[in-house]
């Protein structure tokens, strides 16, 4: 079976067939088939409008699970989303940019998704609908694992919900790969930093990616920070036991040291470029 | 240098990039036949295992197949090499590696093929496995091969002068060991095969075989195929359509290659067979894993007094073209420079892994890189500038090395001299801000290997030459395209000696029906060999044209010249001065000369729709009498009406003072003429996390004569780039035999984004044997690349790479153990112990399925199936 539906409702319900997959710009769905082929229904949700765009509601901003991610790049936003637009620049290339989506990435779960470190420090949610209803989960909820969620069978992931709170905060993304584009991170580091009117730290927060089975936030270092004085020297302040709960593993793309190495640059990195564009 | 010439040493676009730019070309995948089916291949899951038991009714029975084939449809053995014919086009006894062919189904559909693969039983009793090739070294039991003690596939150990004494009278000596792990070919085409058997219209009976195939040496493919399918090769037919890269990996018979003419010969039926990407990986033939133990002695002034080198390389389960690169690892050791005394150990080791063969700079890539550190090592340990201590071990040319190579061109001096000059070597070497250096590397390689890997006497290169009557030129040459310019090179070559346009001018290459015996586009021996049989052939039919042009002309032979489409007497004419109004000559900015009024009437092959125009010109002809000058065409026809049709032949056999000395292994590494090539890199260090950036790469190549300068800038920078791609990112990654980045996403060659500028420095040192003094420009730069990038590494923060590729994190493990700081122990490489990790994009997924159970000590198969 193979659905386009034109409505959510309707997705939804073609969703209770049992075994029924969703299928979005099918960049990672495809490639998890390996050399198999496509043995369930599925149901390509690519031409719902309703899940698709940005938008600045009155106490969040809301981004469509549909929202590819060079839509994404050319919509302007506030400057707390430079981290997520970084980001979006360096996932795979722009080809995979122009199909690949947010609901994807993070539907997926991967340990190295690119989007998921920006987004946990924007204290994002997700939203999803089923025939039972709509529910809302915090992001740092929703991934539970490598590759497992909370999203259940029938549901669909319509937004990424962002709270206003930080939306002048500066933000920053750095992503260490072999390659300079078409490549999984070896570790990626997403910063937010908020300055009071003194320029000191008022709202800081640090996560890291690839470095565990699910990205996190570094909650030991976050309120090291808050009141230190914004300039040359903030990302000093990140020190090796500050990314202690981070977990990296040994794989084809680095090993584990070098993961616990090369995150605690890249944090330092990150803040240094936050406090420079404070 | 290049005025004399109206067509070589001019930029020429290739003649075929047309087909190729629009998309209208066809490569094999691109051809279908009527009735055609699909084939699919049942890899073994295991790496070394006896098939047991293969029972292939299940599948067979399925709606769609039309039939399995199996070992026992053809049992023969075959190999590259005379010498190593240890390979089956689908097993019958054992299989040797993940990958390995095990049957093939050939069917209606993909779809359908592949699940049939799926109902194929096959019992296997596992047999231990060697991964690494010091301890498969040490093997006395459940060998590889039978017939290979300690599976060793081959050693060689060389002494040429006396190295101990070159050691005593050393002022210091430097020994290391250095690593080059294993990289692929990743071109773009993937391996591909069409095969049709033709219906003998007398007995019924299957007849000739033809064979369109994605391989660099289509006479190679026809031999094998005889020898495997047991059918002369008379009846066998190979075609090569285009070819989209090989590197190396279409330069033997590929499994599917056969396995595709053994499906149709079983189906009746047209089958084709393309690779997936995975499956490329594991047909693989790269570059082996090498471990090179490297010693070097030098006087304090710089100049070499001794080496030693000790090489294991971990060349996979078959012999491939093993025995070959172990012997270039040595041979051309000793050959860039004067070193008087060197002694080689070369071992080329069986493991259960995907056979390595040859690739771009076959055997000297990884010895080279080695070589190269450790100079640069010495000339700093000497205070001693590394281009110095390069310039100060020179060859002294014409001569013959210590290890029996001819060198009689060799520009390797201006080289040196122009990377130094461009680079602002002598005043920013060592002085670059901190992280930021230059590094020096040299490297060279064969135009074409002396002796032919098969035993025989024949010419290596024949070409035929024909021309119509209305002047088009066809020439007829075994020599495979693959992307390189051989075409191009081989039109220019006629075009030159015959004085017409290149648009007169159809190449008509690789097919063997067709064309002569060329033994193929490898070790660079297209130009130099089949570009002068070219010559040669068209210097014959020239003779011929000469012979009635010269009678209507009333003149002697000697006194023509065959130029800008037409045919002058020397004496009356000033040929350099200019031609007569009438031919408009030309030589436009891109090098073709415009024949009068061909311009349009010329197609992109080169043919001219002559009838009209020959009649009109054989009209004026008569009128007008004997006269200094005769267009192309005229005399054409002359000679065509004087001996009845005109066709001539050359070949190119290399001179037996080219073949090399006569000890065991001393018939690898001679070549008729050598290229040499200097580089100079640049990068920056990020010291925190050890990323590499290569800024620039100024690389000078000693070609001989550049016959068409932007194909060989092209040649230069391909190389370099995949060069830099070995030297940082580049590496197969095992586990267990299976190989854990079977894609271009994690086996990471480096992007557009990563190429540095790479500025090409065409030096010409005109060999006096190479067709107008060429050689190659393919292979040899690729090697210099590594150690420059390397030496650049080590002037930018002082840390001295022995293990390539030199990844972020060798580089940062390197620097942390130089500050004495946090030490990670990285010298076994990486060690990918949770492979489901990156199984996501395109991983080793793509043999699920298709065994019968999962290789039971890998755990993250036996995860997999939770
Ligand atoms: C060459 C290449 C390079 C890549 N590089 C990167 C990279 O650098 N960084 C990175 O993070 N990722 C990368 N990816 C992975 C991938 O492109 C991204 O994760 C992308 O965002 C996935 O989105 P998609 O729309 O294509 O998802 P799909 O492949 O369509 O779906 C992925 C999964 O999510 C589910 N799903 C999708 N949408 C929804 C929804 N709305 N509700 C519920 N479930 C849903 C699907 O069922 C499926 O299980 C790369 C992929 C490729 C092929």
């Amino acid at each position: 079976m193979y659905l386009r539906p034109k409505t959510l409702n309707e997705a939804v319900d073609a969703l209770v067939e049992p075994g029924a997959q969703v299928l979005a710009g099918g960049t990672d769905f495809y490639p998890a088939l390996g050399e198999r082929w496509i043995s369930t229904p599925v149901v390509d949700i690519t031409t719902i409008k309703e899940i698709k765009g940005i938008a600045r509601e009155k106490n969040e901003f809301r981004i469509g699970g549909g929202t590819t991610w060079t839509e994404i790049l050319r919509t302007p936003l506030p400057r707390c989303f430079d981290a997520l637009k970084s980001a979006a620049r360096e996932i795979g290339g722009v080809q995979i940019q122009n199909r690949g989506t947010v609901a994807g990435n993070l539907c997926n779960a991967s340990p190295a998704a690119d989007s998921v470190p920006p987004l946990l420090a924007l204290d994002a949610q997700v939203e999803l609908v089923s025939t039972s209803g709509l529910r809302r989960v915090p992001l740092a909820a929703f991934i539970v694992g490598n590759r497992k969620t909370l999203r259940t069978a029938g549901e669909i992931l319509t937004a990424v919900i962002v709270p206003h709170a930080v939306e002048n905060a500066s933000s920053a993304f750095l992503k260490l790969g072999a390659r300079r584009y078409l490549v999984i991170s070896i570790a990626m580091v997403a910063a937010v930093v908020a300055v009071d009117e003194r320029r000191r730290v008022h709202d800081a927060r640090i996560a890291v990616g690839s470095c565990s089975v699910r990205a996190q936030r570094l909650s030991a270092l976050e309120p090291a920070l808050i009141g230190a004085p914004v300039g040359a020297g903030l990302g000093a302040i990140a020190m090796p036991e500050h990314l202690e709960p981070l977990t990296p593993i040994d794989d084809v793309r680095g090993t584990a040291a070098y993961r616990h190495d090369t995150a605690l640059t890249l944090v330092r990195r990150a803040l240094d470029l936050c406090a420079g564009s404070c | 240098m290049t005025k004399d010439f109206s067509i070589i040493g001019k930029r020429i676009a290739m003649v075929d990039a047309a087909g190729k730019t629009s998309g209208a070309g066809k490569y094999t995948d691109d051809l279908s036949l009527p009735g055609m089916l699909v084939g699919k291949i049942l890899h073994s899951p295991y790496p070394h295992a006896r098939m047991k038991r293969i029972d292939t009714t299940r599948a067979e029975k399925l709606d769609g197949v039309v039939a399995v084939a199996t070992g026992k449809d053809a049992p023969n053995t075959y190999g590259i090499l005379p010498v190593g014919h240890d390979e089956r086009a689908l097993a019958v006894d054992k299989v040797r590696y993940v990958g390995d062919n095990v049957a093939c189904v050939a069917a209606l559909d993909e779809a359908t093929a592949d699940r049939a693969l799926e109902l194929i039983d096959v019992e296997y009793e596992l047999l231990p496995a060697y991964f690494d090739p010091e301890k498969a070294m040490k093997a006395e039991t459940d060998l590889i091969h039978d017939n290979k003690p300690h599976n060793i596939e081959k050693d060689y150990h060389h002494v040429f002068g006396d190295p101990e004494k070159g050691f005593a009278e050393a002022d210091h000596v430097a020994e290391a060991r250095f690593i080059a792990n294993e990289v692929t070919h990743a071109a773009m085409e993937p391996h591909s095969t069409l095969a049709a058997l033709e219906i003998d219209s007398q007995t019924g009976k299957p007849g000739r075989l033809t064979v369109w195939s994605s391989t660099q040496v289509p006479y190679y493919l026809q031999h094998k195929l005889s020898l495997v399918l047991e059918m002369p090769m008379s009846q066998i037919r190979v075609i090569k359509p285009l070819v989209g890269g090989g590197f190396g990996g279409k330069s033997e018979v590929i499994p599917l290659e056969i396995i595709a003419a053994i499906a149709a010969r079983k189906t009746r039926a047209p089958v084709k067979i393309t690779y997936t990407r995975e499956e490329v990986f594991w047909a693989h033939r790269g570059r082996p894993r090498t471990i090179i133990d490297l010693k070097t002695g030098v006087k304090n002034d710089g100049r070499i007094t001794a080496v030693k080198a000790r090489v294991v390389q971990d060349g996979g389960a078959y012999c491939s073209y093993g025995v070959v690169t172990i012997l270039y690892s040595g041979a051309l050791l000793g050959a860039l420079y004067d070193i008087p005394n060197i002694q080689y150990d070369g071992y080329r080791v069986l493991t259960n892994k995907p056979a390595c063969g040859a690739m771009r700079g076959h055997g000297t890539v990884n010895v080279r890189f080695a070589f190269e550190s450790q100079l640069d090592e010495l000339a700093a340990k000497l205070e001693v500038d590394p281009a110095v201590i390069r310039r100060r071990n020179l060859l002294q040319p014409p001569c013959v090395t210590i290890n029996g190579l001819r060198v009689q061109s060799y520009g390797l001096p201006e080289c040196i001299d122009r990377v130094v000059e461009r680079s602002g070597w002598k005043h920013r070497k060592g002085k670059l801000t901190r992280g930021r250096g230059l590094g020096i590397a040299c490297s060279h390689y064969v135009s074409g290997a002396a002796n032919s890997i098969i035993r025989s006497d024949m010419p290596h290169s024949t070409v035929n030459i024909k021309i119509d009557r209305d002047g088009g030129v066809v020439v007829y040459t075994g020599a495979a395209e693959i992307g390189q310019g051989s075409d191009t090179m081989t039109a220019q070559i006629a075009a030159e000696v015959l004085g017409c346009s290149l648009s007169r001018v159809k190449v008509v290459a690789a097919d063997t029906d067709l064309t002569p015996i060329d033994i193929g586009s490898y070790s660079s021996r297209v130009t130099f060999m089949a570009g002068n049989a070219t010559l040669r052939a068209a210097e014959e039919v020239k003779k011929q044209i000469a012979l009635a042009a010269a009678k209507k002309m009333n003149c002697a032979v000697e006194e023509l010249v065959f130029r800008d489409d037409g045919v002058f007497n020397s004496k009356s004419i000033n040929v350099g001065a200019g031609v007569p109004p009438v031919q408009a000559p030309g030589g436009d900015e891109r090098g073709r000369s415009s024949p009068h009024r061909s311009q349009d009437q010329a197609s992109v092959s080169g043919r001219v729709e002559g009838q009209i125009l020959r009649g009109s010109l054989q009209q004026q002809r008569n009128e007008e009498g004997p006269k200094d000058f005769m267009t192309f065409e005229e005399a054409v026809v002359a000679a065509i009406d004087f001996h009845g049709a005109l066709a001539g032949t050359g070949s190119y056999a290399p001179p037996p003072e080219a073949r090399g000395g006569k000890f065991k292994g001393a018939g690898v590494g001679p070549s008729p003429a050598y290229s040499y090539s200097a580089q100079v890199a640049e990068v920056t260090v990020d010291e925190d996390t050890g990323e590499v950036i290569v800024h620039k790469v100024w690389a000078a190549h000693d070609c001989g004569r550049a016959l068409n300068p932007v194909s060989v800038e092209g040649q230069i920078i391909g190389s370099v780039w995949m060069g830099m791609g070995q030297a940082l990112t580049e590496e197969m990654v095992w586990k267990d035999g299976l190989l854990m980045n079977p894609g271009l996403l994690e086996y990471r060659s480096p992007s557009s984004v990563e190429s540095p500028e790479v500025e090409p420095i065409i030096v010409e040192s005109i060999d006096p044997e190479g067709p107008f003094g060429a050689k190659e420009c393919s292979e040899g730069s690729l090697a210099a690349t590594i150690p420059a990038i390397a030496n650049a590494i080590y002037d930018a923060v002082g840390i001295r790479l022995r293990e390539a590729p030199f990844t972020p994190e060798r580089v940062l493990a390197a620097l942390r153990a130089k500050k004495n700081a946090k030490l990670l122990d990285l010298t076994e490489g990486i060690d990918p112990t949770a492979p489901e990790r990156f199984r996501e994009h395109g991983g080793a997924l793509w043999f699920k399925g298709k065994g019968p159970e999962r290789h039971a000590s890998d755990p993250a198969r036996r995860t997999e199936q939770a």
